[in-house]
């Protein structure tokens, strides 16, 4: 072939005014599919406040259940739920000092190479740990309190 | 276990309510494992350290907030750490390619 020669053009892809739209919608991505991130964010993308709150409303829905069970258990057994609590000082200190152990329990099972652990260990961390990108140590703080207030509300009675 | 506690002995409760406080964190088996004992650390933190050994749930369940606001932090702290690891490897490799 020579320079000279015409190199007959593929007017199939040409955009006119005719089918501009149509390009158009070829070339933008679908509705769902996932927005593409550049390697270089400076921070990783944060899920939609949409997902978070879906999930916190799921977790205050199942507290809202379960603290409806303790009232109908305390009903039955004629002690109120209200009366397993004595704020002492007492109880304070021992509550705040007996986290510690746990606490060195969440480092310490870091170390323990057994699998299933590690999957634990996964499962929170990419699935969990999204859901609450977003939130401040103040809603983690809440979530963290009313999650434990309801479960040992609810099993304290029953 | 203040129902339990009144139908049968105190260990026995204590055991059988622990055993379903695991079962509702039923993620998988190693997991109901891993519940168990922080269970029953919290069911005897509940009566143990009671004045008269009657039920009190406020140990229980500042140990439980705690644990919980530490847990979400550690995740958290966790997550981020992955995920910078993610975008400097793929930040190298690109400046690798160019």
């Amino acid at each position: 072939m020579t320079d000279q020669e015409e190199v007959p053009r593929d007017t199939s892809t040409e955009v006119t005014p005719e089918n501009v739209e149509s390009v158009q919608e070829a070339l933008l991505p679908e509705a769902d599919e996932p927005a593409v991130e550049s390697p270089l964010s400076p921070a990783p993308a944060r899920p939609l406040k949409n997902s978070k709150w879906s999930f916190l409303e799921i977790g205050y829905l199942v507290q809202v259940v379960m603290i409806l069970v303790a009232l109908t258990l305390g009903g039955f057994l004629d002690s109120p739920p209200w009366s397993l609590f004595d704020w002492s000082w007492q109880s304070i200190l021992v509550g705040t000092l007996g986290t510690l152990p746990l606490i060195v329990l969440i480092f310490g099972i870091e170390k323990i190479p057994i699998e299933s652990l590690r999957k634990i260990e996964e499962f929170l961390i990419e699935k969990v740990a999204p859901l609450l990108s977003t939130a401040s140590l103040k809603e983690l703080f809440v979530l963290g309190s009313s999650l434990a207030s309801v479960r040992n509300f609810s099993f304290g009675e029953s | 276990m203040n129902f339990l506690m009144q139908k049968m002995d105190l260990h026995v409760a204590i055991l059988i309510s622990s055993l379903i406080f695991a079962i509702c964190h039923c993620y998988s088996l190693s997991y109901i494992v891993l519940v168990l004992p922080i269970s029953l650390y919290l069911s005897y933190a509940a009566i143990l350290f009671s004045p008269d050994h009657q039920l009190n749930l406020v140990p229980a369940i500042l140990i439980h907030s705690f644990y919980d606001f530490f847990a979400f932090i550690y995740i958290l702290y966790e997550y981020r750490k992955k995920q910078k690891k993610l975008y400097e490897s793929r930040g190298n490799a690109e400046s690798a390619e160019a």
